[in-house]
């Protein structure tokens, strides 16, 4: 099971509130790199278990959440943010490996307490 | 073992696999980097015959695969990592899984050429980018700077226009080199600029891209610009590599071909490894049909023998 979707308008309940590191996907349809990394941010949540929650978030879906992803500082799909508590601490860009993936996030939310 | 195995998922190997799968010949495509290949990154594509609205690369490209597949094609989302051409049947292998078949399609396209400066691999999804289809959206009101001057550059400069406050065309030559129909609508398109004769010496940035070092190729000035991103269109490289040795090729790795045909009997190519001329969609599919063709007159040889 992947990530969930995430709406700007969740983000502060979603994102900021938890105690728990957040990585949000951002991603969108027409990206042929997201399709591709697909099978990998499925694996994604399991692997993450309770340590961090992944949520997905559609820069297409419409204008203002293209204008979020921009103000977050998105420039590319797909990336691979990760908050503590609202926070940026990291980032990945572009088709990674599981492995790859992982241990990047791992290594950023080790800092996260 | 296959009739035939075709590597690559653009056009041309799309078009192969229909035509050969709906000529009963057990067919695998054994996809590679992505469906569509090249389209797959190409955000509008205005130019493929039947659709006169145009439509999206992954739109087209997802059409051109079900195509294929209504016929039986068969597809392998993996990379071809190893051949062997010796004898038949031509053996393919994709790690360790050892695939064969009787004839071959190549249709391995090309990849991105990438310009080899100071700055452009550690900023490579970070403001440095190949697909304007991907990334176009989020650079709504920023600055982006193409690097190129034929179709695919001002095209992408088009599509980035949408959304980008201004976009500056980098060429090193001093005209472009794109279409008519291309060049007339970039230069009625208020939003891009165009910087002739031009080439970008380093991409500057911490995290991001900030700025890019041009140097005038008539004068050897150089200008340092302020922009967001860097989207590369200065052509492409064979992905021909695996058949070395097997298939005769120029030191670029350009094949040598006639017409579909290689040295190899049973060995075909198609799409742009075969075509250093025109390089459309319309013209990828036509050489992947002649591909397939070929492949099932040659089989059929094979088989009165």
């Amino acid at each position: 099971m992947s990530g969930e979707n995430l709406q700007f308008g969740d983000w502060d309940n979603r994102v900021v509130k938890p105690e728990k590191p957040v990585i949000v996907e951002f991603w969108h349809e027409s990206c042929p790199t997201c399709k591709k990394i697909e099978s990998t941010v499925q694996e994604l949540p399991q692997k993450l278990g309770d340590r961090a929650t992944l949520l997905r978030f559609n820069v297409m879906e419409s204008r203002e959440a293209r204008r979020f992803a921009i103000d977050k500082g998105v420039i590319g799909t797909p990336t691979f943010k990760v908050y503590c508590k609202g926070i940026e601490k990291g980032e990945i860009v572009g088709l990674e490996t599981i492995t790859n993936l992982l241990g990047t996030i791992e290594n950023i939310i080790k800092d996260c307490a | 073992m296959y009739d035939v195995i075709i590597l690559g998922a653009g056009p041309s190997g799309l078009t192969a696999a229909m035509y050969a799968a709906r000529s009963k010949l057990r067919t695998l495509v054994v996809i590679g980097p992505m469906v569509g290949g090249q389209i797959a990154l190409t955000y509008q594509i205005d130019n493929y015959p039947g659709f006169p609205d145009g439509l999206t690369g992954p739109e087209l490209s997802d059409r051109f695969k079900m195509h294929a597949e209504r016929f039986g094609a068969e597809f392998l989302d993996a990379e071809a990592t190893q051949v062997d051409f010796t004898s038949i049947p031509y053996k393919v292998w994709v790690g360790e899984k050892l695939l064969e078949a009787k004839s071959i399609i190549v249709a391995t396209g090309m990849t991105h050429r990438k310009l080899g400066i100071t700055g452009e691999d550690r900023l490579f999804g970070r403001g440095v980018f190949v697909c304007a289809t991907c990334d176009a959206v989020l650079y709504e009101d920023k600055k982006v700077v193409v690097v190129g001057g034929g179709d695919s550059a001002v095209q992408e400069a088009i599509d980035l226009a949408k959304f980008a406050s201004e976009v500056t065309l980098i060429h090193r030559r001093d005209e472009l080199r794109s279409c008519r129909c291309l060049t007339d609508k970039a230069m009625s398109e208020p939003k891009i600029k165009f910087l002739y004769s031009t080439v970008v010496d380093e991409i500057i940035g911490e995290k991001r891209v900030q700025q890019v070092r041009l140097r005038n190729l008539k004068t050897e000035a150089t200008s340092v610009i302020d922009t967001d991103g860097v989207l590369l269109a200065i052509g492409w490289n064979p992905n021909t590599s695996i058949f070395k040795g097997y298939l005769d090729m120029d030191e670029s790795g350009n094949l040598e071909t006639f017409g579909v045909k290689t040295r190899k009997p049973g060995v075909y190519v198609a799409g742009d490894l075969m075509d250093m001329d025109y390089r459309q969609v319309v013209t990828s599919c036509g050489s992947g049909c002649a591909a397939a063709l070929e492949a099932m007159h040659w089989l059929e040889t094979q088989l009165v023998r």
